[in-house]
């Protein structure tokens, strides 16, 4: 087919038809998260403590991480570990959703990137800040819980909404294992078509991808900024004002 | 869990013979994404071409909103389509079909490329002060020669690490090819893979490929890093 | 009421601290001056264990304390005791001005929140920053910064407060406001040791001026003997440079 044949009423019928299949797409970006935060955070503990191999392995681990390409290590993944729980446990994975195959390879390439996202963002918070709250009287894990870490948190958003995006943008290469998400499903309508309507089917779920992120991206920098501690300020002088108003009138 | 040894022998083996496309793709890709790249962001960041600055940032947007997988698809099937357009429109006798898979592969992972790297390059330009470039054209430099001599200098030893993790996001990427038909690395477990039976053992060894590349690569960056901090050591002390 | 003998401090092969004698009486205001890297403010440091001292020993409230060796509750017993007011003012970014004189009352205090409050708005009040409450430090200026910073400090009620050069973050046309709320809490009989670069704070407001160079104390005297006849050459030069600096200034 051409360009020129493309059919606007195509375009809007996969893309509608795309639309259901995201559930997947939020469903392995969730698992994917869960697993790197949770993983993560202990990695980023290895890295910032004083155990040499702890911190040995965490670097090692994200060296790794990053330099072997999602595609195979979806494969080794999906290979590799029926294998291994058939070995080890005798447990059958084979017929479990393929689903889960791709939440664990991003979440294990999630590992690696949320525990450097909260190195970063621990180192960034002031010595200074821990300083004074031990100084002022606060026990060295309150100062962390309450002082450090919900700045840490504060400064990690924009890059933890950019590992998300990346997460769910990686996943769509779970097609080639089977998995039908929004791309499993354009390649599935493909066949369905004979290729005919391919270029409809691919400039759809582009689209797709494109406003989820763009929209994805707004919400990050929205709550980037409304979380920011000036924003917050403002708000509760104008619930001040709103009260003061309030007893005015009354 | 037992590897078949051999078959990871003679995989790997075989697998070398990707690591020359995914080089080219590679390389070709950097040489022509960071001049491109810089210009993007040059564009970007300035006020004076507004038309320009509006396509490329749509242009920006697509390429990282869109999967890589599926911009390969789509371009898979759009690129022949347009250039047979365009070989038609000029009356050109191009044989859309005698052009090579990887011609367009590389075609898109310049594009990708330079999109992705003008992101680089806008967040370098802010780490070189205003002043440098003010100073060069003040002193007698033309802009051209204030950014050719002053600013892109320090730009690019600025950026060097992010550029060396760049390198290796790009590296991945091309194991995408294998969607555009391109037997690179990943292409090649694929194909000894299915023959074989032997999926773990072939995708180990090409992970083992892909972490030599990487680890080099970093290696190689690290060497042009000291190289030019010495640089500046030695012109700071002379 | 605070008395320090030998202190000694190193930072890897400096010898920062060369054995330091100290002693404070309550309603003290003493200032140390010195050139920068005399070790002035590690000192201050030392006394708040923001840095552990490897050897010396001090005494406070008939406490005896080995710093080479101080137990958690030693130093949970001078933290009690003593506040810090920081150069860079280390105001927690995530809590309004409020919260941040509060913190310590409610967690290190066990103080019940609601007098917490109270006492915090005193603290507020007596460094004219009533009507900033629910400001962030990003909201606040300079000098309202360092002046949340004393109100934090006073707040605790400790017997002694320390103040690592409180102004020299600020901008010139700022540093009267923090200087004048520093005076009030002096007139009020609160024993304090700052660090400072401040001459005419030392002149007019401090009971004791001690110098110090290259890690010991070259002399101590009231400000009328240092300012006019200094014994040690050291001394005098360090004062002649500064005064003849400020007479530029001016």
């Amino acid at each position: 087919m051409n360009i020129t044949d493309v059919k606007l009423s195509y375009l809007i019928e996969y893309f509608l038809d795309f639309i259901p299949f995201l559930s997947v797409t939020l469903q392995y970006t969730l698992l994917a998260m869960a697993i790197g935060i949770v993983f993560g955070l202990l990695m980023a503990k290895g890295k910032l403590g004083k155990n040499r191999i702890l911190k040995g392995f965490a670097n090692g681990y994200t060296a790794v991480m990053r330099a072997i390409p999602s595609i195979v290590l979806l494969f080794l993944v999906y290979y590799g570990l029926p294998k291994i729980f058939m070995g080890a446990f005798a447990i059958n994975l084979t017929r479990i959703n393929k689903v889960y195959f791709v939440g664990i390879t991003l979440g294990l390439f999630n590992i690696a990137i949320m525990s450097e996202i909260m190195k970063s963002s621990y180192l960034s918070v002031d010595r200074g800040q821990y300083e004074a709250a031990v100084s002022n009287g606060l026990t060295s894990s309150q100062a962390i819980i309450r002082i450090v870490l919900p700045q840490a948190f504060r400064i990690s958003i924009p890059n933890v909404g950019n590992a998300i995006i990346t997460l769910l943008k990686e996943g769509t290469l779970g097609y080639t294992i089977g998995l039908i998400d929004s791309m499993g499903r354009a390649n599935q309508q493909n066949a369905l078509t004979f290729q005919n309507h391919i270029l409809e089917i691919y400039i759809s779920l582009a689209a797709l991808y494109w406003i989820l992120t763009i929209l994805l991206d707004r919400g990050f920098k929205a709550a980037d900024s409304k979380l920011s501690y000036s924003s917050r300020a403002k708000e509760r002088q104008t619930v001040k004002a709103g009260e003061i108003s309030k007893e005015v009138a009354a | 869990m037992t590897l078949n040894y051999e078959f990871m022998l003679e995989t790997f083996v075989e697998s070398l013979k990707g690591i020359p496309v995914t080089l080219l793709i590679t390389a070709i890709s950097l040489l022509a994404a960071l001049p491109l790249g810089f210009i993007m962001a040059l564009v970007r960041d300035g006020n004076k071409h507004k038309i320009a600055k509006a396509i490329l940032d749509v242009y920006a947007s697509f390429v990282r909103g869109v999967p890589m997988i599926v911009q390969i698809m789509l371009m898979y099937v759009l690129f022949p389509d347009i250039l047979s357009l365009i070989a038609k429109a000029l009356h050109l006798p191009i044989d859309i079909y005698g052009v090579p898979n990887i011609a367009y592969a590389i075609l898109l992972f310049v594009l990708w490329t330079t999109s992705f790297l003008s992101e680089t390059f806008r967040a370098g330009l802010h780490t070189v002060n205003k002043g440098q470039l003010e100073a060069a054209v003040s002193n007698g430099m033309t802009t051209f020669q204030g950014y050719t001599r002053i600013v892109i200098p320090q730009v690019l030893t600025n950026m060097l690490p992010v550029l060396c993790t760049n390198t290796n996001t790009l590296i991945k990427m091309t194991s995408l090819c294998f969607a555009m038909s391109v037997i690179e690395i990943t292409a090649i477990a694929k194909i000894a893979a299915g023959n074989n039976l032997c999926y773990v053992e072939a995708y180990l060894v090409t992970a083992l490929i892909y972490i030599i590349i990487c680890f080099t690569v970093e290696n190689i960056f690290k060497f042009m890093e000291r190289n030019v901090s010495k640089k500046y050591k030695r012109l700071a002390a002379g | 009421m605070l008395e320090v003998r030998g202190i000694q401090k190193h930072f890897g092969d400096q010898h920062i601290l060369k054995g330091i004698d100290l002693s404070i009486e309550k309603g003290d205001v003493t200032v140390i001056l010195g050139p920068s890297g005399s070790g002035k403010t590690t000192l201050l440091r030392c006394l708040n264990f923001l840095e552990n001292a490897d050897c010396g020993e001090m005494t406070m409230d008939g406490r005896k304390i080995d710093l080479g060796r101080a137990s958690a509750k030693d130093k949970a017993f001078v933290k009690d005791r003593t506040a810090f007011v920081f150069q860079n003012y280390n105001l927690y970014n995530n809590k309004t001005a409020l919260e941040n004189v509060t913190e310590g009352l409610i967690l290190g205090r066990h103080m019940h929140k609601d007098e917490a409050i109270k006492t915090a708005r005193v603290a507020l009040d007596k460094v004219g920053l009533s009507d900033r409450e629910n400001y962030y430090p990003s909201q606040l200026s300079g000098g309202q910064q360092q002046r949340v910073g004393i109100a934090r400090a006073i707040a605790r009620n400790p017997e002694i407060i320390l103040f690592d050069e409180p102004t020299s973050a600020l901008d010139p046309e700022l540093i009267e406001e923090v200087l004048s709320v520093m005076r009030k809490v002096a007139n009020e009989g609160t024993t304090m040791v700052v660090v400072t670069h401040e001459m005419s704070f030392a002149e007019n407001v401090a009971t004791k001026v001690v110098f110090m160079d290259q890690g010991v104390i070259v002399e101590e005297d009231t400000p009328q003997v240092i300012f006019t006849h200094p014994k040690e050459e050291r001394t005098f030069s360090f004062l002649k440079n500064i005064i003849h600096d400020t007479d530029y200034v001016i």
